[in-house]
């Protein structure tokens, strides 16, 4: 909310500088968003009177000016002015706080020496279609900018839920002000609603919940006044409009204590006026113009042909007030909170009414208003009439709240004895009866947000400063287990990290589409997504991976080597499911073009990284099997093992999907569960080195194309068990001399005893085993 | 030099002149015909030795390489080269000379031994410098790429985070991202038609009715207060949090990172030590630290904290709007709404409770302006960490 230095100024009295105050403000927590000064840099404008108006074109009017110095002559678009009014004005060489410096310039043949002003011009109010008039009692020739007393400071404050409880007023901002300043608290006392003197309108409140009280006063317009310029200042600065003197009128109200007022033109309300809540279906024209459906939780005020008003929200078109308008009937409600926030939120309709209903007002805040109406509305030219209208009863004032002054002291760690305490509470205009630490503690009626022990704390803590609290590690607390996955999560990054990949970090809301694309249909839809790219949780990580993959490809960078980790998203039959899984990519060359030969990335790249990975973080035993992944090259993938566990699948990303997708570079992709990792995660046991030594053996064997290496691995480790220290392919060749449809598997054997120094005999018996077993099973023969 | 011709006689080693000894050269000398050698009934003047000497170590000097090299040694110092047959032919020599000839020709061994090491180093040392000539590279030549791996930001940032807190005795619990409204807002003090969850724009589960994607990590606090009731708790979590929002400073998805402790006796001062080693851990030692009263349904009090501006060092920017303040964290001392859903009694266990936006702190501390380049996988952005 906005608010005006002046008018702190004039319920407090005299203030420190406004960076002070916003200091003040910001320490008591009502946060000063920005400062802004309003008519800085104005100078040079003169207060002047309107002697002479003729016309010089339709649209623009000769003035003729006294000012102080004698005549000046002006051209003005303006068609406010009249003659006898005091204006603003601004002879050559005037500077604007705009920036603009004035000069004399010629319209249609008539020198115009400087302008008037408009209240924009001045920087005061966004108005513009009209000069600025001031009031009769002006002097002539003062100069405007002091005479209006700028720049005029405005603090923009941020109001957390609540603050906007009882500070969305200029006597709300006060309060915590004098609090602190240790000034007297603005205040306005309740009016006694006598019966009402007047039959009409009858109204009745069907729905109590929905408005616990409803009083009403009618007006009558006295006199055809403008709006005074104090008031419709106060409104510029609190970034409200004038409207008209009635408008007006309720507009300063609700800024100045917080309740917002809502006026009919009697003449156009038919009948007798219900509070009810809305038809499903049932419309209204709310004063923005715009025809609005309504449901059955927002609540209306109608009369017999419908709804006047969307209570506590806005007004409607048909009983709005406009300049014929002579009498009024003008309400002073409660609506209840929630109900006005749900119709705020569903129309978008944050009415400056609707933010302060929405979150609460004091029960007698309408009765207060009322007395204020009184007093004010012969400045804006109306008069209440005698006599009020009023549904429903002012709620007493809660129980006091019991609070243990020892309690507080733990709370904020600070020694404030009970009689501490309440001398500060009642800077604050609460009521506290002490009893040794026992505290009876009444707020005062505005402040609806203090309803337990801890908010009283709070209060106590704001009045003797947030700064001057104490600083104390907390004591330990017993240790507990760290969630596993946390750790692996990070060392899985880092391990591919250290292979060359770079962390990403995707959306977890995806594309259905997309994840159906993958072959992972999306299993956790949002009801209420932002848009269908972020329609569902994911499956996979894959559909991040592979839109990063494309972003970067669109954007001219190859070279990609992505990995990230997180969460992907299952149904069960119980409820979600949420597992931690890693994805990696690798697309174009393996590092940037230079002058050594490219290295285009292939299937054993990203199996050589997964091994690679797989073996820092401790999972052995690892094996490949072809798989049937649908995303993937159908003879480029594979599913990935440990300890008959699946981790995930590797391969090269289908060229349908890669096309579809919009990326025309091999792609190779995988993805594990850091779940199922986490759960072969073999422990940390150093193994002794070996004693005796090693043997290496050189074994080509040839057999048909279609065995797979793992076969011929397998049977090798079985046949030589114990004494095959290590195994390398360290060739595979097809062609001349390898007869067709065959390939030779070159294989580097370390035959090693844990407990002896093998001998050559040893290895060649080991080894002519091995060549029966693979010619037996695979019809292997030697190269 | 050792040995060298001329020495005085008498000297220990030097050969008495003008004494012929008996010796055999190999034919197939280099110093057969033109040699001054005097072959006479096999015996090798002492004035033969001396050219025997000349000689070897002109050729020693002579070879260009050491494959020349070697074939000298072989001729000179080979067995069967001069030497080899004079000192065979020592015991032929009279007796009384033998011990002087033998010195003699050893130390003449040794001469042209050491004269043969020294002319091997000498070459190896011109071969080496020949051919560290001939591989002299272009340095100035780029090095062979490596693709390098790096971190993202926002993990850069949440382990800053973790680490800070780890240190100050918080240890890390975890909880879903699909989350029941029950622990994402009732438990939190957050009751329906609370103008909170207006600040909470939440994504609901299709066809889940009762879930949420959580729209903060503070439902671990309530899982981890559950789990460990009425014991004292330190926990830290970290995590993906969700809400409906969508610019350049909201992004509909984003972490945060969260911290609690319980126990009794826990108040404000023990918050607020706490997040000023925590701001001073992430920010610098310097770091100005403000505490600034606020709201939060489940804290009560409740503070925000502001440190100096980063980047305008508090005199005022664009980024701070002229405060010279920049938003950091929201914390408070735990709501007994709060405490009571976590199964611990107010009277007796108080608690504190902070949180902090991951990407808040990454965009601070990397200067990074639009949060969503913080997903977008940029590897422009990324391999500039």
């Amino acid at each position: 909310m906005r608010i005006s230095h002046a008018w702190l100024s004039e319920l407090l009295g005299p203030l420190p500088a406004p960076n002070e105050v916003a200091q003040i403000l910001t320490q008591q927590g009502l946060e000063v968003e920005a400062l802004e000064r309003l008519g800085e840099g104005l100078a040079g404008a003169v207060v002047a009177q309107v002697m002479e108006l003729s016309a010089v074109t339709p649209r623009l009017t000769r003035v003729v000016l006294h000012t102080a110095q004698g005549e000046a002559i002006c051209v003005t678009g303006a068609s406010n002015l009249a003659q006898g009014d005091r204006v603003p004005y601004a002879p050559p060489g005037t500077r604007l706080p705009d920036g603009r410096t004035l000069e004399t310039t010629d319209f249609h043949g008539v020198a115009s020496h400087g302008m008037l002003l408009s209240a924009d011009e001045i920087g005061i109010g966004a108005d513009h279609d009209g000069i600025l008039i001031l009031p009769e009692d002006a002097p002539l020739g003062a100069d405007v900018a002091s005479y209006l007393d700028l720049p005029e400071t405005v603090y923009e404050i941020g109001l957390t839920p609540s603050f906007a409880q009882h500070c969305q007023s200029a006597h709300g901002v006060a309060r915590e002000l004098a609090a602190f300043l240790l000034r007297p608290l603005p205040n306005v006392q309740a009016e006694q609603l006598a019966s009402p003197a007047q039959a009409a309108p009858r109204v009745e409140v069907e729905d109590a919940r929905a408005c616990p009280l409803y009083a009403g006063v009618w007006l009558r317009r006295s006199a055809l006044l403008q709006t005074p310029l104090w008031m419709r200042r106060r409104l510029w600065a609190s970034g409200m409009r004038p409207v008209s003197p009635v408008v007006d009128l309720t507009n300063y109200i609700m800024l100045e204590i917080g309740q917002p007022l809502h006026p009919f033109a009697e003449s156009k309300v038919q009948g007798a006026i219900s509070v009810r809540r809305a038809a499903t279906g049932e419309e209204i024209e709310t004063l923005d113009g715009v025809r609005r459906r309504l449901e059955k939780d927002d609540i209306v005020i109608a009369d017999a042909s419908g709804p006047v008003a969307l209570a506590g929200v806005m007004g409607s078109a048909r009983a709005e007030v406009d300049a014929e308008t002579e009498r009024v009937f003008l309400e002073a409600a409660l609506f209840a909170p929630s109900m006005v926030a749900r119709t705020m939120r569903r129309l978008g309709l944050r009415s400056e009414a609707a933010q302060r209903f929405a979150h609460g007002l004091a029960a007698d805040l309408p009765l207060r208003a009322i007395s204020r109406l009184r007093e004010l509305a012969p400045a804006v030219g109306w008069e209440v009439l005698p006599g009020a209208l009023l549904c429903g009863e002012v709620a007493p004032p809660p129980a006091a709240i019991a609070v243990d002054a020892g309690s507080v002291r733990t709370l904020l760690g600070m020694p404030l004895t009970a009689q501490q305490q309440v001398a500060v509470l009642g800077r604050y205009g609460f009521a506290v009866e002490a009893d040794g630490d026992a505290l009876s503690v009444r707020p005062p009626r505005d402040r609806i947000d203090v309803r337990e022990a801890c908010d009283v704390a709070e209060e106590v803590l704001r009045g003797v400063g947030i700064d001057s609290l104490g600083q104390e590690l907390p004591p330990p607390a017993p240790a507990v287990d760290e969630p596993p996955l946390y750790d692996l999560r990070r060392d899985a990054l880092q391990v591919f990290m250290a292979l060359g990949y770079r962390a990403a970090v995707s959306y977890s809301l995806v594309d259905p589409s997309l994840l159906a694309m993958l072959g992972q249909p999306a299993e956790v839809e949002i009801a209420n997504a932002l848009s269908v790219d972020l329609g569902a949780l994911r499956t996979t990580l894959r559909a991040g991976l592979l839109q990063a993959v494309a972003r970067n490809l669109a954007r001219g960078v190859g070279e990609i080597a992505l990995v990230e980790a997180g969460r992907v998203f299952h149904r069960s039959r119980t409820g979600i499911l949420e597992d931690e899984s890693l994805a990696f990519i690798l697309c174009g060359d393996r590092a940037p073009i230079s002058r050594f030969p490219r290295q285009p990335v292939d299937f054993f790249d990203l199996k050589g990284d997964l091994e690679a990975g797989l073996a820092a973080l401790r999972i052995s035993d690892v094996t490949f099997r072809p798989g049937t992944d649908t995303a993937l090259h159908p003879g480029r993938q594979a599913e990935v093992w440990a300890d008959e566990r699946r981790l995930g699948a590797i391969g090269e990303v289908h060229p349908k999907i890669a096309e579809q997708l919009g990326i025309e570079v091999r792609t190779l992709i995988g993805e594990i569960s850091l779940g199922a990792v986490l759960a072969a995660h073999g422990d940390l046991v150093a193994r002794p080195l070996p004693r005796y030594p090693a043997l290496l053996r050189d074994v080509a064997v040839v057999v048909d194309d279609a065995v797979p290496y793992t076969a011929v691995r397998q049977e090798v480790r079985e046949v030589l068990g114990g004494l095959l220290a290590a195994d390398a392919l360290f060739d595979v060749f097809a062609g001349t001399p390898v007869p067709p449809g065959k390939k030779s598997l070159a294989l580097r054997l370390t035959l090693q005893s844990p407990d002896r120094t093998l001998t050559e005999a040893d290895a060649e018996e080991a080894l002519s085993r091995l060549l029966r077993r693979l010619a037996d099973r695979f019809g292997a023969h030697l190269r | 030099m050792n040995g060298a011709p001329g020495c005085s006689p008498g000297e220990r080693g030097a050969l008495p002149k003008r004494r012929w000894y008996r010796g055999v050269f190999a034919t197939s000398s280099p110093m057969g015909a033109g040699s001054s050698f005097l072959l006479r009934k096999g015996w090798v003047a002492v004035k033969d030795v001396e050219a025997l000497r000349s000689e070897a170590l002109a050729g020693i000097a002579a070879a260009l390489d050491e494959a020349t090299l070697e074939r000298a040694r072989v001729e000179w110092l080979g067995r069967k080269g001069p030497l080899m047959d004079a000192l065979r032919g020592i015991k032929d020599a009279p007796a009384a000379e033998r011990r002087d000839l033998g010195l003699a020709l050893n130390r003449l061994r040794d001469e042209l031994e050491a004269a043969m090491a020294a002319r091997q180093a000498e070459l190896r040392e011109t071969a080496l410098a020949v051919r560290m000539q001939a591989e002299t590279l272009d340095v100035t030549l780029p090095g062979r790429p490596r693709a390098l791996g790096g971190p993202h930001p926002l993990q850069l940032a949440e382990d800053a985070l973790v680490r800070a807190l780890r240190q100050l005795g918080f240890r890390l619990a975890e909880g879903p991202e699909v989350e029941s409204e029950e622990l994402n807002f009732e438990a939190l003090n957050i009751p329906k038609d609370h103008p909170a969850r207006e600040m909470h724009d939440t994504f609901f589960v299709a066809d889940l009715p009762g879930y949420v994607l959580r729209t903060h990590t503070s439902p671990v606090q309530i899982r981890s207060m559950r789990a460990h009731a009425p014991a004292p708790v330190r926990i830290i979590t970290v995590g993906r949090v969700y809400r409906r929002d969508d610019d350049v400073t909201h992004s509909p998805v984003f972490h945060q990172m969260e911290g609690l402790a319980i126990g009794e006796g826990i108040g404000m001062q023990h918050l607020k030590a706490t997040l000023y080693e925590f701001c001073r851990a992430i920010f610098g030692r310097d770091v100005r630290i403000r505490l600034r009263p606020s709201y939060f349904p489940f804290t009560e009090p409740s503070a925000e904290v502001d440190i100096g501006c980063v980047f305008c060092g508090g005199n005022g920017c664009r980024i701070c709007k002229g405060t010279g303040f920049i938003e950091i964290l929201g914390s408070g001392m735990v709501h007994p709404h709060v405490l009571r859903e976590g199964g611990y009694d107010p009277q007796i266990q108080t608690g504190f409770a902070f949180g902090v936006g991951v990407e808040r702190i990454a965009m601070l501390r990397y200067g990074i302006d639009d949060v969503r380049l913080l997903f977008q996988n940029d590897l422009r952005l990324l391999r500039q960490f």
